[in-house]
């Protein structure tokens, strides 16, 4: 057990650096200088942009470069943000709590609802209700996230107005708010953009549940203890633990999904994010932000995956000893 | 007295006492996309106290749907016939009400699965399974019922059994698992103990293991045993009566002695004699022709038909009833009848 | 062959009709689209009045920022994006294959060697990459870069699928005959481990291509992607985002073809998993 959490955190520092070194790569190979994408470049004397370029070491070898680089990414020291106009550091850390807010809320409450709707439909397949939520969940499936979140949009803040359309708290009236109200306040705003990934996420963990319900109802173990004398409900509950394992197993998947799709929401509901700092940081051209975004994000994925693999471990104790 | 269902003297009840199971014209029907499959089809016998009934018979032929039916777990879309009576320590099974039903399934009749690899559950401990059954039938505590089924484990003879029982199934050997679930069948002392195949997927000398503990429990308690094989040499071992089903139906019911000494049925001696034998010398083994045909599509006429080396043109039109030729010994065959028309289908290469 | 064979035979066949007609609907669209589209989807009618109309008989999906008609835009946007989505798919499987056969045909230490990278490349998020990417290009990517960015990000899971399967395969007898017969690697890959890997291909196909074409319409919707005037689903529904509320049907349309073709999409892999009995593929 222990060998495992070893063999994925090692999994997580080689993802981490192989995020690192492509934002590298393509920091210096894409076209142009970092220097000379600055704002303003062009009205830089050169004599200053070689003096630039000597700060920032652009004028060394390239393996040094990549040394320095590595070690600021060790110290989560990605430079300085030119779209936000302050350091990244600050930018990730008062970002970065508000994707894992809408992040982490989206994906409990999807597995939650995937894994019941999931289970129920599990230990009835072939009747109507599964058959009916089936298709559901298919159209949820198929369905573009970023689609469900402009209809949402549209339709709760515009054809029936009782939310707001962005932000993380009313821009206006925030502070004057007493305590309750802001709570209420945060909680409005926070309706859309979760509900907009947990729809996607849902139909993901309830086809997963399902697959997995059908099958483990499927093995004699069932049958054994309907022979013990255990009642309807009991048996559910067994056949559902055996079940639980793909589910979790495809929480530790899901999360490149989630980040992919809080991105989308991030943007089309002005939520104060990393995923929209990342959009911005692409449309202005900030290197800094885009490679801290692209490394903070896979390292978000990876060390979830290995939650997700530990809780696996835990559930089923015949993963303890693989 | 339904035919061939004479407790043999062997067994420990007078034959006056009620019988611990009775089966009458047990219909399993099965609907298909070709239409229904009678898995089971008019099957009637009974079982006494400390009595072995071994159901011998090959793939297909209904017995373990038979024993699924014995606890009412017939897998659906099976469907048991309305007029089909089980009856078991006097309580009619078919007729009971959910929660009677579940308070026979491990305490008065309880089964013993085919394959042990998976028929426990895999996330939880053995001993909580075992500890299981007790706590459901039971008023009993936690530990208590914990306790009890450590003592199970042990008496089914498993070393170490405390610490074993917080193990998990897949850390146990074939042979072990197969231990527990017997631990699980008879901790509560059931009447009546069904087991299907359990020593198939073992290896042979498993078996053997498997088969002393379960006579070992059986001689200790008084328990009636149906014992459901397609192995002649277990039954050799294990029986006192045995019931030989083809293709949904019984073909011949006896007691184990009067079975290998005198089999009548066609098909009974041709599994007889199908089994190699290292005291003769043959050039070729025996089989049984043909295959049983398919249950959505029963022949007019016997069953056998098809198989048969004495085959006549009655058999072809009139399916044979069973009919007692000696004391606890019946056969389905219309050659009771009509002896002299017995061909021999065994043919013996150099004696 | 037995009645009962027939008739499951022809049922097995009738499961095929809705998702080869839907197949064949969107072909259909996505090539002959310069006859079907009542307008070309470049150039607007005529007047500057027929910015933003609504839907209506004229313009049943209504017209776009610049006037142009939405139906026609759609429906050529199906060519460019079905098109793009089949040829990046291409792609992915072109490459994952070469690398999942030649991790499971080679094996040992070169085969946990290219799984582990492979690991490490499946860790990131797509999305992620392909931003970094598009971030650091001065001017918006070419329509052939853009597919090939996609196809070179997409191999990796066909790549962790198609070595399972050559590992699975390399203990069956008949690769076991082969080698011992003395059959050179590469024949053994082409003649005998190909056909077989075959069935799963195709069902990942369809499944890629779904979530290909889902991609593409975000990436252009994040305008990141195909670039006007070229339609794309995405990018119409980018031209909507300005004023949303007011042109509802520059967002409903184009997100109702992406979720036809992708239901499309994953009928056809259904029937495909139905076809080769396959019962263990994810979903």
């Amino acid at each position: 057990m222990a060998r495992r959490v070893l063999t994925r955190l090692f999994h997580t520092v080689l993802v981490v650096w192989t995020a690192a070194s492509v934002a590298f790569l393509l920091l210096h190979w894409a076209p142009g200088d970092p220097i000379s994408a600055m704002a303003d470049a062009s009205r830089v004397p050169p004599a200053q942009r070689a003096v630039w370029r000597a700060q920032q070491g652009f004028d060394q070898p390239l393996a040094v470069q990549y040394g320095r680089w590595l070690g600021q990414v060790a110290r989560a020291d990605f430079g300085f943000s030119t779209s936000q106009q302050r350091p990244t550091r600050d930018v990730l850390a008062s970002r970065l709590p508000n994707t894992l807010l809408l992040m982490g809320l989206a994906l409990l409450t999807s597995i939650a609802a995937g894994a019941a709707l999931g289970a129920w439909q599990g230990a009835r397949v072939g009747s109507v209700g599964d058959r009916v939520l089936s298709s559901l969940m298919l159209v949820l499936y198929a369905v573009p996230e970023f689609w469900v979140a402009l209809l949402l949009l549209l339709l709760f803040t515009y054809y029936l107005p009782i939310l707001p359309a962005t932000g993380m708290v009313d821009a206006v009236f925030h502070d004057q708010m007493g305590p309750w109200e802001q709570l209420q306040d945060r909680a409005a705003h926070l309706v859309l953009p979760w509900l907009s990934l947990t729809l996607m996420g849902t139909a993901v963990f309830a086809r997963v549940q399902r697959a997995a319900m059908r099958d483990q109802w499927r093995e004699p173990f069932v049958r054994t203890a309907f022979a013990k004398g255990l009642t309807d409900t009991t048996v559910r509950r067994q056949v559902w633990r055996t079940a639980l394992l793909p589910v979790v197993t495809m929480a530790g998947l899901f999360l490149p999904a989630v980040l992919t799709g809080a991105v989308f929401v991030e943007r089309i509901f002005g939520w104060p994010g990393i995923g929209s700092a990342l959009l911005q940081a692409i449309a202005l051209r900030d290197y800094a932000l885009v490679s801290a975004c692209v490394v903070l994000g896979s390292a978000m994925t990876t060390i979830g995956s290995l939650f997700a693999d530990l809780a696996g471990a835990w559930l089923d104790p015949r993963m303890r000893t693989t | 007295m339904i035919p061939g269902s004479t407790p043999s003297p062997a067994t420990l009840s007078p034959a006056d006492t009620p019988p611990v199971l009775r089966v009458e014209q047990l219909r399993v029907t099965f609907p298909t996309a070709d239409g229904d499959a009678r898995a089971v089809d008019g099957v009637s016998f009974e079982v006494y106290n400390g009595e072995t009934v071994c159901v011998v018979g090959e793939s297909g032929c209904g017995k373990s749907v038979t024993a699924l039916s014995l606890l009412h777990l017939v897998p659906s879309p099976g469907v048991i016939a309305a007029d089909s009576r089980i009856t078991i320590a006097g309580q009619e099974l078919l007729r009971l009400p959910d929660r009677e039903l579940r308070a026979l399934r491990g305490r008065v009749v309880s089964m013993i699965f085919q394959e042990p690899m998976t028929a426990l559950n895999p996330v939880l401990t053995i001993g909580d399974q075992v500890a299981e059954v007790v706590r459901v039938h039971t008023g009993a505590t936690k530990r208590a019922a914990w306790q009890q089924a450590v003592t199970m484990l042990a008496d089914v003879g498993i070393a170490d059994a405390a610490a074993r029982a917080q193990q998990y199934p897949h850390e146990l050997s074939g042979g072990m698992r197969q231990r527990v679930m017997i631990a699980m069948a008879l901790i509560l002392q059931p009447r009546l103990v069904i087991a299907d195949e359990p020593t198939t997927a073992l290896d042979v000398t498993i078996q053997a293991q498997i088969l002393e503990l379960l006579r070992a429990r059986r001689d200790a308690t008084g328990l009636a045993l149906l014992l459901i094989t397609h192995d002649l040499g277990v039954v050799a071992e294990m029986a006192s009566r045995v019931l030989v089903m083809y293709a949904g139906e019984i073909v011949e019911a006896a007691p184990v002695e009067a079975l290998f000494a005198n089999p009548s049925h066609p098909y009974t001696q041709g599994l007889l004699a199908a089994v190699p034998r290292l005291d003769r010398l043959t050039k070729r083994l025996q089989t049984v022709p043909g295959t049983v045909p398919a249950a959505t599509d029963w022949p007019t006429g016997c069953r056998f038909q098809d198989r048969c080396a004495s085959v006549f043109d009655r058999c072809r039109t009139e399916p044979p009833t069973l009919r007692t030729i000696e004391t606890g010994h019946a056969v389905r065959c219309h050659l009771v009848d009509e002896p002299h028309r017995r061909r021999n289908a065994v043919t013996e290469g150099a004696a | 062959m037995t009645d009962r064979r027939k008739r499951a035979r022809g049922r097995r066949a009738r499961r095929w009709r809705g998702p080869l007609l839907l197949v064949g609907l969107l072909a259909a669209i996505a090539l002959g689209a310069p006859w079907i589209a009542p307008y070309s989807p470049d150039v607007p009618p005529t007047y500057a009045t027929q910015l933003h109309l609504p839907p209506s008989a004229a313009h049943p999906f209504g017209t776009d920022s610049f006037g142009r008609d939405v139906l026609s835009r759609v429906i050529h946007g199906s060519r460019v994006s079905l098109s793009l989505s089949v040829a990046a798919v291409s792609l992915a499987l072109l490459l994952g294959t070469a690398y999942g056969a030649l991790a499971g045909l080679i094996g040992g230490t070169v085969d946990r060697l290219l799984m582990r990278m492979l690991d490490v490349a499946l860790a990131m998020p797509r999305l992620l990459l392909l931003l970094a990417v598009a971030a650091f290009f001065p001017t918006r990517l070419p329509l052939t870069a853009f597919i090939l960015l996609l196809g070179c990000t997409g191999w990796f899971e066909v790549a962790r699928l198609v070595r399972g399967e050559v590992q699975a395969l390399m203990h069956r007898d008949f690769m076991l005959a082969a080698r011992s017969l003395g059959v050179p690697r590469v024949r053994q890959l082409w003649r005998h481990l190909l056909p077989h890997l075959f069935p799963i291909l195709a069902v990942t196909a369809t499944l890629n291509v779904a979530g290909t074409i889902t991609l593409e319409a975000g990436l252009s919707f994040l305008g990141l992607g195909v670039q006007p005037p070229t339609p794309s689903w995405g990018n119409i529904m980018l031209d909507g985002a300005d004023a949303l509320f007011a042109n509802w049907w520059l967002t409903v349309f184009p997100g109702l073809a992406i979720m036809l073709a992708v239901l499309t999409c994953h009928a056809l892999g259904d029937a495909l998993r139905d076809l080769f009995a396959m019962d263990q593929l994810p979903a």
